[in-house]
């Protein structure tokens, strides 16, 4: 499938700003699901924009703007290509005792992400994190099994939560958005001793073909995590939506908690009155073939 | 007592030493060994008396330089933590010999290890140390990550902690190879030492340490291609002992001292905000941990940091010195794998060996240490903020709240079995005892890698201090390495001719300003209280009372106390308000919170203040400290006031002998005149309308003019230009127009011009042109001022039945409207010297209550 994204930010300020920096992390992956056809970043007022790879192969994009500026507006604009890839069905149906046994022997190359991070601290909640993956259980059944679990118990109720929210408070309520969904899920996985990882991307919410109004996420950027597959491929999940991840979703960054994919991290000089805004459209266009 | 001296020197000094066994000083038979020989010898022609003499003169030396780094000073002698003894450590040429090619080989060793973890890790995946210690570590800072750093040199200027087992088997405790602390103390340590007791050091070619801070600057030099590269020392700006460090290196290199609110990052590039705009910056020597240079890179709540250097750096822009992330090197959990490290890396066997580490992360290890836990010093595995965020909280001063962490977080904490060091002589309370020490040796790499040849012992104390850069420590020793081993090198880079010279960042001068600014209403205040108590207050008729009380009332107001301006009579008892406008400390604009105030500024750019000047303004704080503990009286308070001018006037003179009358200076001058001006204007704006209220020209001699004179500090003046009584308009014109008054606004707004014309800005940013059309402008304003029209230079007569004064005809309140107005013109000047020079700024100082005249 196609799809034109576009990811606006913007700030308005209440009192001029100056010597604002800002790294932003907006640019889509290039993997086995996704390839890019065309991007293009504007920011205003304008500003030269330099980039590099991060420590998790994100491309990050940077920019200065010294002089005084009452708005700024980041807009990143991309046409990607999804494709359907579905997991090796041979690792999921590994029991997960066998798959600890394997992660254990991996424990240098898969070390970030089995370590607690900044969100996803490891070891609360003992009862919740002990009903899954039993040493017997099939690995694809068991990761089902959670993502499924966390869809049915947890509502999920926009503006309810932040960034700052911690997984404990979200247990207790009962209900979040996409990133409190994705990094209760990383703790449950990594205290099990299941690698995963964060994912930050976009959803098409509406099916236009089927107008199915059931996906959440819509409008906005979205998050998922993704879990480490014997034999080296990651597989990404999305207890929000109750499903894998599919032709439907794409993957901008990845990393062990929101804070090493944050879309936009920036600061300024000036008051702290400030407005922002993130607006984030998704479109399907044709397939030219 | 002749007699009792001759048997006492009989006596040998080291007895309490060695106590007839071997030691690192002397050999079995009894006889000092080589190193020590000459030392022993002078100490032993030395009587008691004289040795005692001796220490106290070095106690007196350090505490008078500790002060240069205590905090507030409530009480000198605690505040310092420093000591040094007068008995050196000597080393041999051999011991140094292996020690320094051990040193070298240890730092080029860890840095292959810093370059390898923070690109291809292969050291972790060979499996040759255990990967976790090295990806658990908290200095590990993913974000820095595939950075090239010049000739994979993370850390270019390092030290190692090292400890005598025995028979100089020197062990390593520590790297501090990050953000090496102490050099300071090295240099003066052997300052102090040689000046006290300079017959140490005349049989012994002891290799000098002074060029240490020259070898860092050539070195700093050198990462940089420019001939004349602009190099800053990056500082947190806490005050405490790293900022006296930082201060005393930045002085002896030349080099300005920065805090990342100082700096901008554009088109990732770094500049310096400085009076003349943003100069760019080429080398920064880095004083402040790696995961708080940018929050952006490294996200980091609890710090500000400087948004974008890191991609600066990356982009090559920049250098900087340690390489960020250096800090992986100290990582105290590789210390047990040092040997493999030193191997892998150089392919060599280790010539200084590690003491026994533990990592808690192993359970068996684990095991071990709980079992010989008496044995054994417990350590976090860095001295790193980081680790402490991660624990979640810092111990207390207790070893059980160390362990009650440890037992939480045992993946952060190693244990170490450090050998007793080899004892040392060390002089207290008049005879040697033993004591054992740690030497730190420090390294500069580079082409040709340097040890630096000297170092610190630090004796002995219990346990570990988790503070990274302090020197906690029972006393320090200094270090003597041959001369004859240390080989003569050519500096690493020819000298340059001396460049343009960099301006001085906007912090520095804002923080001078304001110095000048509260120092100089300091002055007003107590001068001004003076004169009032001159006045005997308490002896006047009630009646007399009420003439002076818009005096009083006026220089309440200069000190923003608004309400008092209010009152129409006086209160029964002005000792209270006097004790708070003089003493309180909370009170905005009281002399002690204003000297406060300056002192904090100052401490802020310890750097380019003379010591001296920092010495007068810390006897001043003290003074006032004790005296606001003190029960006040009218005659203390008069005593304090007539103390406070003659102190401020000798640091004013100070400052004037010792310190560089360059920009910074010039600064400190713009606050003392700007604040003088409006200082005056404030009096005369709430004393000339009572004042005119109150006028009948029939009064013999108008005794209030006269004090209001005094009070305005020109009473002199006035006399020697009019020759006459004082009258409403000949004040206003002194006071407004006299050239060469120093308390008229004319002279502080001429000497204010002349003080930023000095500045020699240009080019692009020629703003200065525009504050000087100001301030020829308020000139203007002054000359046309409507209560001071008799022109100065025609008042030539005797006085004898003049014209009645024209103040006469103007009602009070005109006469108020008029001087507010001109205060706030006066006043206008500020924001314009904020917007060209310092804007962008935050400032301590801005203290809104102390300038909201109203």
């Amino acid at each position: 499938m196609r799809f034109r994204v576009s990811h606006t930010t913007e700030y308005k300020y209440a009192v001029p700003a100056s010597e604002s920096f800002a790294e932003l992390r907006v640019w889509p992956q290039t993997n086995a699901s996704q390839r890019i056809l065309n991007r293009r970043l504007d920011i205003t007022p304008a500003a030269k924009v330099d980039h590099y790879v991060d420590y998790f192969g994100n491309h990050v994009e940077f920019f200065t703007i010294p002089h005084r500026h009452n708005a700024l507006t980041v807009t990143s604009q991309t046409e990607v290509e999804t494709f359907a890839v579905e997991p090796p069905t041979a690792a999921l149906d590994l029991c997960v005792g066998e798959v600890r046994q394997i992660f254990n022997s991996m424990r240098y190359q898969l070390f970030e992400f089995l370590e607690p991070s900044y969100h996803v601290p490891l070891n609360q909640h003992r009862r919740i994190r002990k009903q899954f993956f039993k040493q017997a259980d099939s690995y694809g059944d068991a990761l089902r099994t959670l993502y499924t679990w966390i869809y049915e118990n947890f509502k999920y109720q926009s503006g309810a939560t932040d960034i700052s929210t911690p997984i404990a408070e979200v247990v207790r309520q009962r209900h979040g958005v996409c990133q409190d969904f994705a990094h209760l899920m990383l703790a449950i996985l990594r205290s099990n001793g299941i690698p995963a990882r964060y994912v930050s991307g976009y959803i098409e919410a509406y099916d236009p073909e089927t107008t199915d109004p059931a996906l959440i996420g819509a409008a906005a950027s979205h998050a998922w995590v993704e879990v480490y597959l014997p034999g080296g491929t990651w597989w990404g999940l999305d207890p929000t939506n109750n499903q894998a991840v599919g032709e439907r979703h794409i993957e901008v960054a990845v990393g062990r908690d929101y804070r090493d994919v944050a879309p936009m991290r920036g600061t300024y000089k000036g008051a702290t009155d400030q407005r922002f805004n993130v607006i984030v459209s998704l479109e399907r266009t044709k397939q030219n073939t | 007592m002749r007699k009792l001296d001759e048997v006492r020197l009989k006596v040998d000094p080291f007895r309490g030493f060695h106590g007839g066994g071997a030691s690192a000083v002397f050999d079995a038979e009894g006889s000092a060994r080589a190193p020590y020989a000459p030392i022993v010898d002078v100490i032993r022609s030395c009587s008691p008396g004289d040795l005692n003499q001796r220490q106290q003169r070095l106690d007196f030396a350090v505490e008078e330089l500790g002060l240069q780094f205590s905090d507030v000073s409530s009480s000198r002698s605690s505040a310092n933590p420093w000591g040094l003894d007068l008995f050196p450590l000597s080393l041999s040429a051999e011991e140094w010999q292996l020690i320094s090619t051990g040193v070298v080989q240890r730092a080029l060793a860890f840095n292959a290890y810093a370059q390898d973890v923070y690109s291809q890790q292969n050291i972790l995946r060979q499996r040759v140390i255990p990967h976790d210690l090295a990806l658990r570590d908290p200095a590990f800072l993913r974000p820095l990550s595939g950075i090239e750093v010049p000739e994979g040199e993370y850390s270019q200027f390092g030290a190692f902690d090292l400890v005598d087992a025995g028979e100089g088997d020197w062990r390593v405790v520590e790297n501090h190879m990050g953000t090496p602390f102490g050099l300071s103390h090295v240099l003066q340590n052997r300052r102090i030492l040689s000046q006290v007791f300079p017959e140490l050091y005349e049989r012994v070619d002891v290799a000098p340490v002074a060029g240490f801070s020259t070898y860092l600057l050539e070195m700093l030099r050198a990462q940089s291609a420019r001939a004349n590269p602009h190099i800053l020392l990056l500082t947190s700006g806490q005050p405490g002992q790293a900022y006296f460090e930082e201060a005393f290196i930045a002085r002896h290199m030349g080099i300005s001292i920065a805090q990342s609110s100082d700096l901008l990052v554009r088109e990732s590039r770094v500049f310096l905000k400085t009076i003349r705009g943003l100069e760019p910056v080429d080398v920064i020597y880095r004083r402040v941990e790696s995961s708080a240079l940018d929050p952006i890179a490294v996200p980091n709540a609890n710090v500000f940091g400087l948004p974008g250097l890191i991609n600066a750096w990356r982009q090559g822009n920049v250098a900087i010195v340690n390489a960020p992330g250096a800090g992986v090197t100290d990582n105290r959990a590789l210390l047990r794998y040092s040997d493999r490290i030193i191997g892998h890396y150089r392919n060599e066997s280790p010539i200084l060996r590690a003491v026994e580490t533990f990592h808690l992360s192993d359970v068996d290890q684990r095991e071990y240490v709980s079992e010989h836990r008496e044995d054994l010093v417990l350590k976090p595995m860095q001295d790193h903020d980081m680790l402490w965020q991660i624990c979640g909280e810092r111990p207390q001063n207790s070893a059980a709240s160390l362990a009650r962490i440890v037992r939480k977080h045992a993946d952060y904490f190693v244990a170490q079995s450090i050998p007793e060091p080899a004892k040392l002589p060390r002089f207290k309370e008049g005879e040697f005892s033993a004591r054992g020490g740690y030497l730190r040796v420090y390294y500069i790499l580079g082409k040709e890698p340097i040890v630096l040849p000297g170092g610190m012992v630090r004796q002995k104390v219990s346990g570990h201090r988790t503070r990274r850069l302090t020197i906690a420590t029972d006393g320090l020793k200094d270090v003597w390495v041959p001369d004859s081993v240390v080989q003569d090198s050519a500096p690493k880079r020819p000298p340059a001719q001396m460049g343009e010279r960099f301006s001085i960042s906007s912090r520095v001068a804002e923080s001078l300003y304001w110095a000048g600014r509260y120092l100089e209403r300091a002055e007003n205040t107590a001068r001004q209280f003076h004169t009032l108590e001159r006045l005997r207050w308490d002896q006047m008729a009630h009646a007399e009372q009420r003439t002076y009380w818009p005096l009083l009332q006026a220089v309440a107001a200069a000190t923003g106390q608004s309400d008092v301006t209010k009152r129409k009579r006086p209160p029964r008892d002005t000792l209270p308000l006097s004790k708070s406008l003089l003493l309180d400390a909370n009170e905005g604009a009281s002399v002690r919170a204003c000297i406060s105030y300056a002192r904090n500024s100052l401490e802020r750019v310890r750097e380019v203040i003379s010591p001296e000047c920092r010495e007068v303004l810390e006897d001043i704080t003290l003074y006032l400290n004790a005296e606001a503990k003190r029960p006040v009286s009218r005659a203390r308070l008069a005593e304090l006031c007539a103390h406070m001018v003659s102190e401020l006037a000798r640091f004013n003179g100070t400052a004037e002998r010792t310190m560089p009358h360059d920009d910074t200076w010039q600064f400190y001058r713009v606050g003392i005149f700007f604040e003088r001006a409006v200082g005056a204007l404030a009096v005369l704006k709430v004393a000339m309308p009572r004042v005119v209220e109150a006028y009948h020209e029939v009064d013999e001699e108008s005794a209030d003019l006269t004090a209001l004179l005094r009070l305005l500090g020109c009473l002199d003046a006035y006399r020697r230009e009019f020759r006459s009584r004082a009258y409403v308009d000949r004040i206003c014109s002194l006071m407004l127009q006299a050239k060469h008054v120093p308390s008229s606004v004319n002279f502080c707004l001429r000497n204010l011009d002349y003080a930023i014309g000095t500045l020699s800005y240009s080019g692009a940013r020629a703003l200065g042109s525009d504050l000087s059309d100001q301030i020829h402008g308020l000139l203007q304003v002054l000359a046309d001022f409507p209560l001071a029209q008799s022109p100065m230079d025609e008042v030539g007569w005797l006085d004898a039945g003049e014209l009645p004064p024209k103040s006469a005809q103007h009602s009070a309140e005109f006469v108020g409207e008029a001087f507010a107005g001109l205060a706030e013109q006066v006043e206008a000047l500020h924001e314009r010297l904020e917007d060209i020079f310092f804007s962008h700024q935050d400032v301590f100082a801005r203290e809104p209550t102390l300038f909201g005249l109203e």
